[in-house]
């Protein structure tokens, strides 16, 4: 008898603590207005003022995160009076996440903007996961952008409708240390032929990894004659003429690479310690600042400069999208298009945090943020602006790119 | 107290072998570039320890969020295992292995099973507040460790004491508090220590449950752990590690202290 009435006060003690822990942020949430898309830019600013914006992004760097967190967000409360909030997760991650809510139902999720591309962005806009075509309503997007660019209007060969707006272009540079060779390589011949006189000292991470997977594609680029077709729909037929000769040159290199090739680096971070130690003689990445960047904290030597080949590298945009389900479409509408002000992107350009290109047009920014844009200093390892946008090229379709992973696990991974 | 040389020596192996891999993290932590055949890095920077005090690095905010969720969990483990211990291990009933196997349970069972189960879970407890729905989780991941430690004290306690009590007329509650419990401290110190310092390095329990919304410590570390910036992770897994040296020193103290007042108490 005793016992019970213990055993209920207990039970009545911890129905009382959770029910007082019930929060009442998460409640105040509503199911997100669908007029918004509707609506006027001064009623979306309105409605965005007091709010809370919460930025789902990747944050394996300090400067990107810097930017965001210290440059960024103090700005936007002080002219929007919108308070932003930096979530670090992998884009995998948060598609994942609102695939689950949209099953099951979920009206109101806690993601307002997300940092997205290629990929990921063409499983959420078929599964339906992002809120709708947006950008149009954005000033800035409608003034700054060039709307009618290719890399504007398609993620990885496939259509963008409005769905994301974009926040920057990168483009893939191969970085090298100036001190160990003089000449670097021009194309994936001379490529192959500075290999083979210098063998042990050049290697590319192993595909599926996202930047060895973009080094691969850089050799059909060499290899293929009819490269404009891999940017259109997928199609068998074409690769089975293809595919031969990119494993062909891949696998002439793989006896001269680190370590012969019996095994390569699995990431990019990896390959980048291989640098940093100066194990092999190169690295790249599709960034072309980080190598300023590392030099800057010291992590890269003093002597690393980057090139491109005289075909050019690839190019890509990166992008802002807002799921189907934000609590605080206002305030992701506010941030997006503050991040697409010159203001921002000039600073982000800015070797202090991140370093990297506008996705605004150069021709459509003021004289005032012309000049600006001129005195940035990006790094003495990183190429200039001409040189880089004359030397880009498009990136394929993201079925190419996966048929390209899998061939080369088959094809020169495991021979 | 005497020791044997061999009895120093494995000694001494063991704890090298504990002590030697902070050496890197140490010195990786304060330096950007430490090239391999060098044994000590050229320059030395405090870059990486400022910025994880910044505002992006987050640091406060991580340990703060980890021990709230940690304290919670606690806080349930106790409402919720100490009587489960006590009636484990005091009372015979039918299907009692089954029970007691059921609250093990977590420690056997897949993780990844149990997380599958928890993702349905956490979306139907979104009424809850973060700190709630993941101490939730938390529970159930540590509430082997605190209901063993408990249950194997009870045990070594017998009924006896409390049959004497109960005879002198002492009821459940003050039986509880003036005979059971100074007897359980010591357990209760080690199930509260294990309950802490487990939940304080879980990832996934927390991600699943908040939606990766309430930064706790793990989950700020791990968007570096892939990053290749040897320096900022060096950094972060000291930090990590910090909180629980300093559990561990309360925890010895406050046993100390137990230990003292029971002889005191005895003379």
């Amino acid at each position: 008898m005793k016992k019970s009435r213990c055993i209920n006060s207990i039970l009545i003690m911890l129905i009382l603590f959770l029910s007082a822990c019930t929060s009442d942020n998460k409640n105040e949430t509503k199911p997100i207005d669908k007029n918004i898309l509707t609506s006027d830019w001064k009623g979306i600013k309105d409605n965005a003022r007091g709010t809370k914006v919460n930025f789902f992004m990747w944050g394996g760097d300090e400067g990107i995160n810097k930017y965001i967190d210290e440059w960024v967000a103090p700005r936007l409360k002080e002219k929007y009076n919108v308070e932003l909030k930096r979530y670090p997760m992998d884009a995998t991650e948060f598609i994942n996440k609102l695939m689950t809510e949209k099953k099951a139902n979920k009206t109101s999720g806690e993601m307002d903007v997300l940092w997205i591309n290629g990929e990921n962005f063409k499983i959420a806009k078929q599964e339906g996961l992002l809120l709708g075509p947006f950008t149009e309503k954005l000033p800035n997007f409608q003034n700054y952008v060039d709307t009618e660019s290719d890399d504007i209007k398609y993620d990885f060969g496939f259509p963008i409708e409005g769905y994301e707006a974009p926040w920057g272009k990168v483009q893939f540079v191969f970085a090298y240390d100036s001190s160990k060779m003089t000449n670097p390589p021009k194309s994936i011949s001379e490529l192959k032929d500075w290999v083979k006189k210098n063998p042990g000292k050049f290697t590319y991470p192993a595909p599926p990894d996202f930047t060895g997977s973009a080094f691969v594609r850089h050799v059909l680029h060499y290899q293929t004659e009819n490269y404009k077709a891999f940017l259109n729909d997928y199609d068998e037929a074409l690769i089975d003429n293809e595919d031969d000769k990119v494993w062909k040159v891949l696998n002439e290199m793989k006896p001269y690479l680190w370590r012969e090739g019996k095994s390569y680096p699995q990431s990019i971070a990896q390959l980048k310690q291989l640098y940093k130690n100066g194990e092999v003689w190169m690295t790249m990445g599709y960034d072309e600042a980080n190598a300023s960047n590392l030099i800057k904290s010291g992590e890269f030597p003093d002597t690393t400069r980057t090139f491109v080949f005289d075909k050019g590298t690839l190019a890509n945009s990166h992008f802002l999208a807002i799921p189907y389900n934000a609590p605080n479409a206002n305030g992701a509408l506010v941030l997006i298009d503050y991040l697409l002000s010159p203001e921002a992107q000039l600073k982000k350009m800015d070797l202090e945090y991140w370093g990297e290109t506008m996705s605004l047009s150069v021709d459509k920014l003021s004289d005032e943020d012309k000049k600006v844009m001129e005195s940035i200093d990006r790094g003495k390892a990183t190429l200039s602006q001409d040189e880089l946008s004359n030397h880009r090229i498009p990136e394929i379709g993201a079925e190419y790119v996966q048929w390209l992973e899998r061939g080369w696990i088959e094809n020169v991974g495991k021979k | 107290m005497v020791k044997k040389p061999l009895e120093i020596t494995l000694i001494g192996i063991l704890t090298l072998f504990i002590l030697l891999p902070f050496i890197p993290l140490v010195i990786w932590s304060f330096t950007k570039h430490w090239p391999w055949p060098l044994l000590m890095p050229e320059n030395w920077t405090i870059e990486s320890w400022t910025y994880l005090f910044s505002i992006s690095g987050r640091a406060f905010e991580g340990i703060l969020n980890s021990f709230i969720v940690a304290a919670i969990a606690l806080l349930g483990n106790i409402v919720l295992g100490i009587p489960a211990a006590r009636a484990l291990a005091q009372n015979e009933f039918i299907g009692k292995n089954i029970v007691f196997s059921i609250l093990l349970a977590p420690l056997f069972i897949p993780y990844t099973i149990s997380i599958i189960g928890m993702h349905d879970f956490a979306l139907r407890l979104d009424f809850l507040n973060d700190y709630v729905s993941t101490a939730i989780a938390h529970i159930l991941v540590t509430l082997p460790y605190f209901v063993a430690t408990i249950w194997f004290q009870y045990r070594l306690m017998g009924k006896k004491l409390n049959e004497a009590a109960s005879i002198l007329g002492a009821n459940e509650w003050k039986i509880f508090l003036w005979i059971e419990f100074p007897l359980l401290v010591p357990s209760f110190l080690l199930g509260s220590f294990l309950v802490l310092v487990v939940s304080y390095s879980q990832y996934l329990p927390t991600w699943i449950m908040s939606g990766g919304t309430l930064l706790t410590l793990p989950l700020v570390i791990f968007p570096y752990a892939n990053s290749g910036n040897s320096s900022i992770v060096s950094a972060y897994s000291l930090l990590f590690f910090a909180p629980i040296l300093l559990l561990l020193i309360i925890y010895f103290l406050l046993l100390r202290i137990n230990n003292r007042k029971n002889t005191n108490e005895s003379r």
